[in-house]
């Protein structure tokens, strides 16, 4: 009986013994040796055609048909009108009554312009006679202007006054559809008077007002007189990241845009004409229309008499065949600083005779260009990136793999700064500053032929994550140079792109 | 849940306590034991009454590594090795387990007939994963750069009330008929589908891009919780499904039919046991993602171009990369079905050998064994058996079993192992097998005899 039992019981204990082989596994830690994990980590692409894009709304691009591309940056426009020529034209004549003291009377004009009006339209304009005369019972009465005309008719007024409120007798014309034509640079009015007798008489008072003298057009010699421009500042975005480097271009412009319908010669007065560099020199444009003091300047065209109502369109350009312009725009511009005024009859040639309407205007606009056909060499551009390592906190030592397909004739060499939350350099991905994307290869004219595919192999040890666990920022430097280390002109063309991909190997701590 | 705990969960799981294959060859010949009933509902005991007191059976098979291959010492501590783990796997591995906690069962002899009602708590599991699953989730992806992997894998697990009514009729004194009719009452359960079960994983040789390809679906009640790949839960515990829904909305039938036929000394018998299903409906979740997913990494092309890059949104583009849909669906599950055929020759009055062949077949997978059994009953007290079986499919050849049944008075306690080798080499063996339990014996047919 008892053998039975520990029999049995032996055999309990075997089969019992098994279960708690596997109490131990609650807290076991989980081990290997051969872990890693791979895992892209970024990729990017982008032609310039995205780059351009992505410029801000003060850059302009253009594409050649050939794909070449053009920065413009382009300022305000500044916009004047004839209203101060205008204003000058109206001031020539007085604007309160005008006693008419004899039967013929020129009315007087005077500008301090020297204004020379040929022909002047009105609009809105009134003529408001004042007559005082004792003798109103009977009074006959004829008033003309012959040089105010509508449809070749002169103004002419006749009528017979039987009464007159003490005295007085006041009319408004309306001539805002009549034209004057001065004789000798003179408006003559003349009347007649005659009593009921028919005789002629000279009135006691006979005046002129002339209200709201206005003119849709004037023709003549017109004055000069100085038109001053708004100064304004150009931003040139693509130096904005600069840090070092140079960029050359082979063929930078500076445009000066120029649409007139003043009917008058016109020429600007460049008073200021700076460009502020990114290591913050000024460098003052040289050219021979930029000599104030010689006044010189830049000759709008205008359109003629028979070309009323027309606006002619002018550029003229700054290159490197008439200005430093080579000098200044490849000094890293980040703006153009820029004072346009202008002057009409400048050389007060009275025999030149323009003309102005009420909508007549000139308008000045500047524009920089930058085509990207040049070589750089180092330019470093540099941005910042906050980040969060946190989560990746059981990452060991690990390998980036960067993969650059390049059809730009850029060569970039990057680098990577971690920087911890005080502001400290703590690491850089890569050592010895490796050029990462190669240039893709040019013909003599700078154009890519074929494409560039570099592999790049980055180890980091566990070591160096460790460090990196706490940064907050990433620092990443970029230097550019054409191909062939900045000696050789290229050309970029919308359609060249590149296309970087990063991916990691890791293993776990 | 960490990759820590995710791996705990499959080795409490699987490894559970001592541990049994899902046959029960010795069982089938503890014919003195109320419980070879559950084999063959035909078996009728010599009882009037028999209450059978809380018991329990486990069976685990699996292939690939064994404990001793998992789980090392370390400068004095217990670790599990991935890497010496995985060198034992094979390109598709399975476990397969089966626990049974019984906790009563009264059989009643009326005339011909015996009447039965017994309640017990079961889990049945059934895993296959490929190799490169944890490869992919520990050693990492590296090793397949340039590869498509195929991470496909099954999962069913289902816990559940099993209440069983059962009947058995001698005819005459050769043949008896039986049955039982179960009631299923699910309490967890975590099911792939297996029309939707695929995927793969591609490391691009370049700069390692990942290509995921997916159709896969899980459903579950009670198990699983999947908000993103890396947070998610999984919570199983038994006895914590037991304690907190004694009673779901999630039922099933099961069926079991068995026949004895005594031929002077030689008996016949069969059985078809576990036919059935679970249908879970309630509390259900069904997580799916279908599609070819892509990652390439951060997209910086705005870094190019001068625009502001953010970093903070990588680790929810991983997450979110296989988009899974979370619905509620109802979703059945079947038993596994098994099938018993035994012949028992008794030699002697003391000494009776036997043969009986075995077939599961649990989803698509079938498994299948042969075993033969002497046993010895030396006295009225003590009874004790030895097996030797062969499982086909999963290729073993050599398990050596053995049972004892202790008889004091009205009590009869009883254990028996298909694999007692495993119980002495626990490091290296992957057929676990064992059940102990408790009878109270009243009124015995001899007795009353």
């Amino acid at each position: 009986m008892l053998k039975n039992l520990i029999a049995f019981c032996f055999l309990l204990l075997f089969i019992f013994s098994a279960c708690n082989k596997f109490g131990d596994l609650t807290d076991a830690d989980v081990v290997t040796e051969d872990g890693e994990f791979a895992i892209p980590l970024a990729s990017a692409q982008t032609d310039f055609s995205d780059i351009i894009a992505n410029f801000d709304e003060k850059t302009f691009v253009t594409i050649d048909p050939d794909g070449l591309i053009r920065l413009q940056y382009k300022g305000d426009v500044a916009t004047k009108t004839a209203d101060e020529i205008m204003e000058d034209a109206r001031n020539s004549i007085p604007i309160n009554l005008i006693p008419v003291t004899d039967t013929v009377f020129a009315l007087p004009f005077s500008s301090p312009e020297e204004l020379e009006v040929d022909y002047a339209e009105l609009k809105g304009t009134s003529l408001v006679f004042w007559i005082n005369e004792p003798n109103f019972e009977y009074l006959e009465f004829k008033a003309r202007l012959p040089q105010v005309l509508n449809n070749g008719e002169y103004f002419e007024f006749d009528t017979v006054f039987t009464e007159a409120p003490n005295n007085w007798f006041s009319q408004s014309f309306f001539v805002g559809d009549h034209v004057l034509v001065p004789e000798n640079d003179s408006l003559y009015i003349e009347y007649e008077a005659y009593d009921i007798d028919g005789n002629r008489v000279k009135l006691d008072f006979f005046g002129i007002f002339i209200q709201d003298l206005d003119f849709s057009y004037v023709e003549g010699y017109l004055g000069v007189r100085d038109h001053d421009g708004d100064r304004d500042t150009i931003e040139i975005e693509f130096f904005e990241s600069w840090t070092g480097g140079d960029v050359y271009f082979v063929d930078p412009k500076i445009r000066i845009n120029l649409v007139n319908s003043f009917g008058i010669p016109t020429r600007s007065v460049i008073r200021t004409f700076d460009i502020y560099t990114a290591d913050g020199q000024t460098i003052e444009m040289e050219a021979d229309e930029l000599n104030i003091d010689d006044n010189q300047g830049i000759d709008f065209l205008f359109p003629g008499l028979d070309e009323v109502g027309e606006a002619t369109i002018q550029t003229f350009t700054f290159d490197t065949t008439n200005s430093n312009i080579r000098e200044v725009l490849n000094n890293k511009p980040i703006a153009l600083d820029y004072d346009v005024d202008a002057k009409t009859n400048p050389d007060e040639l009275i025999d030149v005779r323009g003309f102005l309407t009420d909508s007549s205007f000139y308008k000045v606009q500047v524009e920089v260009e930058m085509p990207l056909y040049g070589r750089a060499s180092n330019f470093i551009a540099a941005d910042t990136f906050e980040v969060d390592f946190s989560d990746f906190d059981e990452i060991g030592e690990a390998e980036f793999k960067i993969i650059s397909d390049n059809g730009t004739p850029l060569d970039v060499e990057t680098q990577l700064y971690f920087i911890d939350p005080s502001g400290v350099v703590v690491d850089s991905l890569i050592k010895n500053n490796e050029i990462i994307i190669e240039a893709a290869p040019v013909d003599n004219e700078g154009i890519v032929t074929n494409r560039n595919e570099k592999i790049t192999v980055v180890d980091f040890s566990a070591e160096r994550m460790d460090l990196v666990q706490g940064v907050k920022q990433l620092v990443l430097q970029t230097k550019f140079s054409t191909v062939h280390g900045g000696t050789i002109p290229v050309r970029v063309f919308s359609e060249q792109d590149v296309e970087i991909k990063v991916g990691m190997k890791f293993k776990r701590e | 849940m960490t990759i820590k705990q995710t791996l705990f969960f499959f080795i409490t799981t699987f490894f559970f306590q001592a541990t049994q294959a899902q046959q029960e060859f010795g069982l089938y010949f503890l014919n003195d034991t109320w419980q070879s009933n559950k084999v063959n509902p035909a078996f009728m005991t010599d009882q009037k009454l028999t209450i059978s007191l809380p018991g329990f059976s486990n069976s685990l098979y699996f292939t690939g590594p064994t404990y001793g291959d998992l789980v090392t010492e370390r400068g004095g501590e217990t670790v599990i090795d991935i890497d010496q783990a995985v060198l034992k796997m094979n390109p598709e591995n399975t476990v397969r387990e089966d626990l049974q906690i019984e906790t009563l069962n009264v059989a009643l002899q009326v005339s011909n007939w015996q009447f039965s009602l017994g309640h017990s708590l079961r889990t049945t599991a059934f895993l296959v994963y490929p190799k490169t699953l944890p490869q992919v989730i520990w050693q990492g992806n590296a090793q397949f750069i340039g590869e498509t992997i195929d991470v496909s894998n099954k999962v069913l697990l289902q816990s559940f009330h099993e209440l069983a009514f059962g009947a058995a009729r001698k005819f005459g004194d050769k043949l008896t008929f039986g049955a039982k009719i179960k009631y299923l009452n699910g309490l967890a359960s975590a099911y792939t589908n297996p029309d939707h079960n695929n995927i793969s994983i591609r490391t691009d040789d370049e700069f390692y891009e990942l290509g995921i390809e997916t159709d896969y679906q899980l459903n579950s009640t009670g198990v699983v919780a999947i908000n993103s790949l890396s947070d998610f839960d999984l919570d199983f515990k038994i006895g914590d499904s037991a304690s907190e829904s004694l009673i779901t909305k999630n039922v099933g039938w099961g069926f079991d039919a068995g026949v004895s036929l005594e031929l002077d000394k030689l008996t016949l018998s069969a059985s078809v046991l576990d036919i059935g299903s679970i249908t879970w409906k309630d509390s259900t979740r069904t997580y799916s993602t279908k599609g070819n997913f892509e990652y390439s990494g951060l997209d910086i092309s705005g870094a190019l171009t001068g625009e502001d890059v953010s970093f903070d949104n990588v680790v929810d583009t991983l997450d979110n990369l296989l988009e899974i849909s979370e619905t509620q669906s109802t979703y059945d599950i079947s038993l596994p079905r098994k099938f018993y055929l035994g012949a028992a020759y008794q030699l002697t009055e003391k000494l009776r050998t036997g043969l009986v062949y075995f077939n599961e077949k649990f989803e698509e997978d079938t498994f299948s064994g042969i075993s033969a059994s002497v046993n010895w009953k030396p006295n009225s007290v003590l009874s004790i058996g030895a097996t030797y079986s062969a499982l086909f499919e999963q290729e073993e050849f050599a398990n050596i079993g053995i049972s004892g049944i202790l008889k004091l008075g009205p009590v009869q306690v009883f254990a028996v192992t298909d694999n007692i080798v495993s119980l002495f080499q626990v490091d290296n063996s992957n057929i676990f097998h064992g059940r102990v339990g408790v009878n109270l014996l009243l009124n015995s047919k001899k007795n009353r005899e």
